[in-house]
C-alpha cells in the first residue's frame, strides 16, 4: 500500500484538490470529537483515489469537505477545476456558489443511495439538470443516456422501491454523472451491496473515470476496492497514516 | 418554467403519494377558510338586515326626531317644517300590531302599523300610493264603511279569506288590536308593493307586511295621548348634512333628540351585544386555530421531507431557492384549500344564517332578514387569507429547513437532537414571559391600555403555543412509570415517541387544546352569564306577577303600551301588596342608544331592591323623591358618569339634568341604563303609558286567584301577557341559551379542524416512524401492539390537549368575562365554571385523540416489516 501525506509525485503538477492542515471538530453529546486532524492531501486530475479506514475514522468527513458539504474547523481546502483560473477556497464560498459547484462540477454517490422515493429512475437522474435550469426535455435525453451507460435503460420508469440495491446505486451514479462533472465523490458506494454487486460498481466507477478523464474519490472500508483504485490512502482516527 | 417543472416533480409527486394527508391538510385550510367566509357573510347579512330594517323604520327620511318612549308632539312637525332647508316633516307612528278577521287568535296576523300625517306629505315621500292616501283620507269611505280605515298590502289580502270563503278586499271589515281591546277596521285600499313611491323605496321591503293608517287613527289605536312615536324629517338635497342637523337641533331646543337613521341599526346590533361580542371573540380564535393547524400540518410535512429536501440541497439547490420553493408550495396549498373552502363557506353561510335567524328571529320578529352568501370580495379575501395563513405558517419552518446545512437532513438523529435542544428552553422562557405579562395585565385591569382584553387573549394563545412543548416534556417524563404500569409496553412506546418528537406532539396538543378549550370556555361563559342573571333577577325582580305586552321581551324591551291608570285597579286587587308600572325607553346619549327606565322607586323591599355598586338604600329613597337618577355600572363606565355626576337627557320641556344618585348592577341593556322614579318620569315626559306592570303579592290569597283577578282587569287588552316572574325569567334565560347555541355550532367547526389536525399528526407520525415500527415488527411485536401504540399515542395527545384546553378555556372565559366584557359593555361577569363539564371536555378530547389514532394505527400495522425497512433506503 502506498501511503503519503503529500501529493503524489506521479500526479499532475497542479493538483485538483489541495488540503492543508485541515482539522474538523464536532460536538457530540456535549463532547468535542476530532473527525479529521491536521490533514494535508493533494488529489491529482483524472486519478481514482481510494480513502480507506475503519468506521468513524473520518473518511466521510473528508469527502464532505472535498464536496463543500462541510467546512473545516481549521486549515484550507483548495479546489482548482480550471487551470486558467486561480484555486478556489471552498470554505470561503457562499451557499449560492457552493450549490452551483455541486450542480456542475461535483457528482455525489452516497452509501444509502439517497434517491427520491417519489420519482422514477429517470426523473431522479435528471433532477440535477433541472436544478441547474436545463430544459426538461434536454434533461430527459441526458438522463436516458446516462441510464443506458450504467445499463439501466430498461428500468428508467421504475420507482426506487421497484429496483434492487445494485440498481439503485447505478441510478445514483447516473445521477452523479448526468451534469458531466469532472469530479465524482463516492461515499461507501458499495456499503449496502453484496460483494459481487460491489465489484461491478467499482469497475463501473473506474471505467467512468478513465474513459471520460474524470477524477474519482472513493471512501470505503471494502479491501476489494483497492484493485480498482490508482492510489489508496488510509485514515486512522482522523489522520492520514 | 423550469422551476415549475421542479415543483411538479417534487411537490406534486409528494402530495399524490400522500393523498390522504394532503387531503387532510387541504381540508384544514378549506374548513378554516370556509368558517372565515361564513362568518364574514353572516356578519354582513346581519348588519345589512339591521340597516335595511332601520332604513325602513325611518321611511327613507334624512332624520328622525325622538323623545324616548314618551314620543313627540305632532305640533313639533309643524315647527320643524318651518326650519330653513327642511323639505318635509311628519309625525310618525310605527308599531307592531295585530290584525284579525274576527278577533280570534287563529285568524290574527302580526303586522306593522304605519301612521303618518297624510296632508303634510308631498306625494313622492308618502309610504303608500296617492290613491291609497286619498281613500284613507276620504270622509265618505269612513262614513260608508265605518270603523278605522286601513290600507292593506295586496299580498296579505290575497292570502287571506273569511271563514265563509269570501275574500278580503276593499270594503271588508276586520278587527284591529288597540291598546284597550279589538276595534273594527275597514279596508279602504289595497296597496301594491310596486306602487310604493320611489323616494321612499326604503319602505318597499316592508310594504308586504305593513298596514297604513291616518295619523289620528294610529294615535288612537296606540293610546298615546296625541303623541307620535317620532317625527320624520326630510331636508333639501343641497343642504349640507351638518348644517341641517345644527338647525334642527336649535329648533328642538332639547325637547327631543335628533337621530341619524343609520344609528338605529346600531341599536338593533346593541341588543345582541354579548352575543356579537362572543361571536367576534370565537371567530378570532377559530381563525387562530385554523392558522395554527396550517402551521402544524406544513411544518410536520416539512419534518417528514427533511431527507428529501436535504438530498436536493446536496444536488445543488440553493437555500434561497429552497425557501422560494417551500413558500410557493405553501401558497399552492393555501390557494387550493381556500378555493375548496369557497363552496364550503357558501354552504356554511346558509346554514349559519338560518340558524342565526331561527335563534335571533325569535327575539327580533320585525327584522327584515337578509341572508348573504360570501361576496366576490369576501371570497377573494378568503382565498388571500388561506394563502396568507399558509405562507405565515410555513415561513418559520421553511426558514429553519433552508438554513440547515445540506447534510443535516441526511443525518436524522443528529438533526432531531439539535432541534429539540434548540426549541425547548427559549420557548419555555417566552411562554413564561407571555403568561406573566398576561397575568399582570389581567390583575391590573390592562394598565389602562385600550382593548387590553384582546391583547391578553392574544398573549394567552401565544403562551399556550410556546409553553405546550416544555410543559408536555415535564408531564411525559413524570408519566413514564405510571404509563408502563397501566398501559404496558404500547403505552410506554407511545410516551417515548411523544417525548422524542416533542415539537410535533406539542403542536397537535395545542390544536386539540384550542378546539376543546373554546367549547369549554363557551360553556363557562354561558353558565357565568346565567348565574349572573339569576342573581340579578333574584335581587331586582321581587314581583311575583308580571303583566306585559306579548312581544315585550321578544321585541327587545319595546312591546306595546298600557295606560298607567290601570295600575290603580291592579294595586287595589285583594292579595296584592304592591303594583307599579314600568316604562322602558331607548334614548340617545353621547351618540349611543341607552335604556331609560322608569319604575316606582318607593316600593316596598319585597318588590325588589337594586344591587348597589356605589350607593345605598338611602339613595333609593332619594330616587323615589325624584332627586335624580341611578345609572347602571356599564353606563357609568362607558360614559364616565360616576355617582355624584350629572346626566342630561332631552325631554318635551327641554333638557332635563339628573344627578347620579347611585351606580347599580343592571343587565337589561348592553349599552347601559338610566333609572328614574315613575312619578318624575310622568311629570317630566308627560307620558302616562307603561309597557309592564309588576305585582308583588302579600301571600294572603293563592297565586292563581290573584292571577285570575288580574286577567279580569286586563280583559280588554288582547296583547297582555300575564305570567309569573319565574316563567319570565325562564323565557329570558331561554333566549340567552339560544344565542349561545350559535357559538357552539361555530365551535363544532373548530373541533372538526382539531380532529383533522390530530389525525394528520398521527399519520405523519406513522410515516416518520416506519423504520421504528418495522423494527418492532421484525423483533416480533404483534400487529395489535402497533395499533394499540398509535391509539395510546392519540389518547395521550387527546388527554393532554383536553387538560390544557380546560385550563385555556377557563383563562379565555375569564378574559372574555372580566376584561373584554368590561371594556366593551362596562361590566364584568363573575366566573362560574362547571367542573363536571371540565371533566366531560377532557373525556371528549381523550376520546377524539383515541379515535384519531385508529386509522393511523391500522395503517401502521398493515406495513410489512421488510417493506418498511427497505423504504428508508430509497
Amino acid at each position: 500500500m502506498e501511503s503519503t501525506k503529500t501529493a503524489s509525485a506521479t500526479a499532475t503538477a497542479v493538483p485538483l484538490f489541495s488540503l492543508r492542515g485541515v482539522t474538523r471538530r464536532f460536538e457530540r453529546g456535549g463532547e468535542a470529537v476530532v473527525a479529521l486532524d491536521r490533514v494535508d492531501l493533494d488529489v491529482a486530475r483524472g486519478e481514482v483515489l481510494l480513502v480507506m479506514g475503519a468506521s468513524g475514522s473520518g473518511k466521510s468527513t473528508l469527502l464532505h469537505l472535498l464536496g463543500g458539504l462541510e467546512r473545516p474547523s481549521e486549515g484550507v481546502v483548495h479546489f482548482r477545476p480550471d487551470l486558467t483560473q486561480p484555486a478556489i477556497d471552498l470554505a470561503a464560498l457562499d451557499d449560492e456558489r457552493l450549490a452551483a459547484l455541486r450542480r456542475r462540477t461535483l457528482g455525489f454517490v452516497f452509501q444509502e443511495f439517497h434517491l427520491l422515493a417519489t420519482l422514477t429512475a429517470q426523473e431522479n437522474v435528471q433532477l440535477p439538470l433541472l436544478l441547474d435550469g436545463v430544459r426538461e426535455r434536454d434533461a430527459g435525453v441526458a438522463a436516458a443516456r446516462r441510464l443506458a451507460q450504467v445499463g439501466l435503460a430498461a428500468r428508467a420508469s421504475h420507482l426506487p422501491d421497484q429496483l434492487s440495491g445494485g440498481e439503485r446505486q447505478r441510478v445514483a451514479i447516473a445521477r452523479a454523472l448526468v451534469a458531466d462533472p469532472p469530479v465524482l465523490l463516492c461515499d461507501e458506494p458499495t456499503g449496502a451491496l453484496d460483494s459481487v454487486k460491489g465489484r461491478e460498481i467499482f469497475a463501473l466507477l473506474r471505467d467512468l473515470a478513465h474513459g471520460e478523464q474524470r477524477t474519482v474519490v472513493v471512501v470505503s472500508h471494502d479491501p476489494a476496492a483497492r484493485a480498482f483504485a490508482d492510489r489508496s490512502l488510509e485514515l486512522r482516527d482522523g489522520a492520514l497514516g | 418554467m423550469r422551476f415549475f417543472a421542479l415543483l411538479r416533480l417534487l411537490s406534486l409527486r409528494h402530495f399524490r403519494r400522500h393523498a390522504l394527508r394532503t387531503t387532510l391538510a387541504l381540508g384544514s385550510v378549506a374548513l378554516g377558510a370556509g368558517a372565515f367566509l361564513a362568518m364574514a357573510a353572516l356578519n354582513r347579512g346581519v348588519l345589512e338586515s339591521f340597516e335595511q330594517t332601520a332604513r325602513s323604520r325611518a321611511g327613507g327620511a334624512d332624520w328622525i326626531v325622538q323623545a324616548g318612549r314618551a314620543g313627540v308632539s305632532p305640533t313639533l312637525a309643524a315647527e320643524l317644517r318651518a326650519v330653513d332647508g327642511v323639505r318635509a316633516a311628519t309625525p310618525f307612528v310605527l308599531r307592531p300590531i295585530d290584525l284579525s278577521l274576527d278577533g280570534s287568535e287563529g285568524s290574527t296576523l302580526h303586522l306593522l302599523l304605519i301612521g303618518v300625517d297624510l296632508e303634510s306629505m308631498p306625494d313622492e315621500l308618502l309610504p303608500f300610493p296617492r290613491a291609497a292616501v286619498k281613500a284613507l283620507a276620504s270622509p265618505i269611505a269612513t262614513l260608508l264603511l265605518g270603523g278605522i280605515p286601513i290600507a292593506l298590502p295586496r299580498q296579505i289580502a290575497d292570502g287571506w279569506c273569511f271563514a265563509d270563503g269570501s275574500p278580503v278586499e276593499v270594503g271588508s271589515r276586520l278587527q284591529i288590536a288597540a291598546h284597550d281591546g279589538w276595534r273594527p277596521a275597514s279596508v279602504v285600499a289595497l296597496v301594491d308593493e310596486a306602487a310604493v313611491p320611489t323616494a321612499t323605496a326604503a319602505t318597499a321591503g316592508m310594504a308586504s307586511t305593513t298596514i297604513g293608517l291616518r295619523l289620528a287613527d294610529a294615535l288612537a289605536l296606540i293610546g298615546r295621548n296625541s303623541r307620535a312615536d317620532s317625527c320624520l324629517v326630510w331636508t333639501h338635497a343641497e343642504l349640507p348634512r351638518a348644517i341641517g342637523a345644527e338647525r334642527l337641533r336649535a329648533a328642538l331646543a332639547g325637547r327631543a333628540e335628533l337621530v341619524d337613521p343609520a344609528s338605529i341599526a346600531g341599536e338593533y346590533d346593541a341588543t345582541l351585544g354579548s352575543l356579537r361580542l362572543a361571536l367576534r371573540f370565537v371567530a378570532l380564535l377559530s381563525l387562530v386555530i385554523a392558522a395554527f393547524l396550517v402551521h402544524s400540518t406544513l411544518s410536520m410535512a416539512l419534518a417528514e421531507r427533511r431527507r428529501e429536501l436535504a438530498i436536493v440541497r446536496c444536488l445543488g439547490l440553493t437555500a434561497a431557492r429552497l425557501r422560494l420553493f417551500l413558500l410557493l408550495e405553501a401558497a399552492a396549498i393555501g390557494a387550493i384549500g381556500a378555493l375548496l373552502g369557497l363552496p364550503l363557506g357558501r354552504m356554511l353561510a346558509g346554514v349559519m344564517g338560518d340558524l342565526f335567524w331561527q335563534t335571533v328571529g325569535q327575539t327580533f320578529d320585525r327584522i327584515e332578514i337578509v341572508l348573504r352568501t360570501p361576496s366576490m370580495q369576501e371570497s377573494l379575501l378568503g382565498v388571500a387569507a388561506g394563502i396568507g395563513a399558509a405562507l405565515v405558517a410555513v415561513v418559520p419552518p421553511a426558514l429553519a429547513v433552508a438554513r440547515q446545512p445540506p447534510l443535516a437532513g441526511l443525518v436524522a438523529a443528529r438533526g432531531e437532537d439539535r432541534l429539540r435542544s434548540r426549541t425547548s428552553r427559549p420557548a419555555a422562557i417566552a411562554a413564561l414571559v407571555a403568561i406573566g405579562l398576561a397575568a399582570a395585565l389581567f390583575a391590573f385591569g390592562g394598565f389602562g391600555l385600550p382593548h387590553a382584553g384582546y391583547l391578553v387573549a392574544g398573549l394567552l394563545v401565544v403562551s399556550l403555543a410556546l409553553g405546550a412543548q416544555p410543559l408536555l416534556a415535564v408531564l411525559l417524563r413524570s408519566a413514564g412509570p405510571l404509563l408502563l404500569r397501566t398501559g404496558g409496553v404500547a403505552a410506554r412506546l407511545a410516551r417515548d415517541h411523544c417525548e422524542r418528537a416533542a415539537g410535533q406532539t406539542a403542536r397537535t396538543v395545542v390544536a386539540i387544546a384550542l378546539g376543546f378549550g373554546l367549547v369549554f370556555s363557551t360553556d363557562v361563559m354561558v353558565k357565568s352569564y346565567s348565574r349572573m342573571l339569576d342573581r340579578w333577577f333574584a335581587a331586582n325582580v321581587g314581583e311575583d306577577l308580571l303583566v306585559m305586552g306579548g312581544d315585550f321581551i321578544g321585541s327587545g324591551l319595546i312591546g306595546t303600551d298600557f295606560e298607567h291608570r290601570l295600575n290603580g285597579e291592579l294595586a287595589a286587587l285583594p292579595g296584592v301588596l304592591h303594583s307599579h308600572g314600568l316604562r322602558f325607553s331607548r334614548i340617545s346619549f353621547d351618540g349611543e342608544r341607552v335604556l331609560f327606565f322608569a319604575f316606582d322607586a318607593g316600593g316596598p323591599p319585597e318588590a325588589g331592591t337594586p344591587e348597589f355598586v356605589d350607593g345605598s338604600r338611602d339613595d333609593e329613597r332619594a330616587l323615589a323623591r325624584g332627586e335624580g337618577c341611578f345609572v347602571s355600572e356599564g353606563f357609568a363606565r362607558r360614559f364616565d358618569r360616576p355617582r355624584g355626576s350629572t346626566v342630561t337627557v332631552a325631554s318635551p320641556d327641554g333638557p332635563l339634568p339628573l344627578r347620579v344618585l347611585a351606580v347599580v348592577e343592571d343587565y337589561m341593556w348592553p349599552l347601559g341604563s338610566i333609572w328614574v322614579d315613575d312619578d318624575l318620569y310622568r311629570r317630566a315626559f308627560h307620558d302616562d303609558a307603561v309597557q309592564e306592570f309588576g305585582l308583588t303579592l302579600d301571600g294572603s290569597r293563592p297565586f292563581e286567584a290573584v292571577q285570575a283577578d288580574v286577567r279580569r282587569v286586563m280583559a280588554g287588552h288582547p296583547t297582555a301577557l300575564i305570567a309569573d316572574a319565574a316563567s319570565v325569567q325562564k323565557n329570558v334565560m331561554g333566549i340567552v341559551e339560544r344565542y349561545w347555541s350559535l357559538l357552539l355550532a361555530q365551535e363544532g367547526l373548530a373541533v372538526a379542524v382539531a380532529f383533522l389536525g390530530t389525525m394528520h399528526a398521527l399519520l405523519v407520525s406513522v410515516l416518520l416512524r416506519r423504520r421504528e415500527i418495522a423494527l418492532l415488527r421484525a423483533l416480533g411485536a404483534p400487529i395489535a401492539l402497533i395499533g394499540r401504540m398509535l391509539r395510546t399515542e392519540g389518547t395521550l395527545l387527546g388527554f393532554a390537549g383536553g387538560v390544557l384546553g380546560v385550563g385555556f378555556g377557563l383563562a379565555a372565559a375569564s378574559i372574555a368575562l372580566e376584561m373584554i366584557s368590561l371594556e366593551e359593555m362596562g361590566f364584568a361577569v363573575r366566573l362560574a365554571p362547571a367542573w363536571p363539564m371540565a371533566l366531560l371536555t377532557i373525556a371528549a378530547a381523550t376520546f377524539t385523540g383515541w379515535l384519531a389514532g385508529v386509522a393511523p394505527g391500522r395503517r401502521a400495522a398493515r406495513a410489512a416489516p421488510r417493506t418498511a425497512l427497505l423504504d428508508t433506503m430509497a
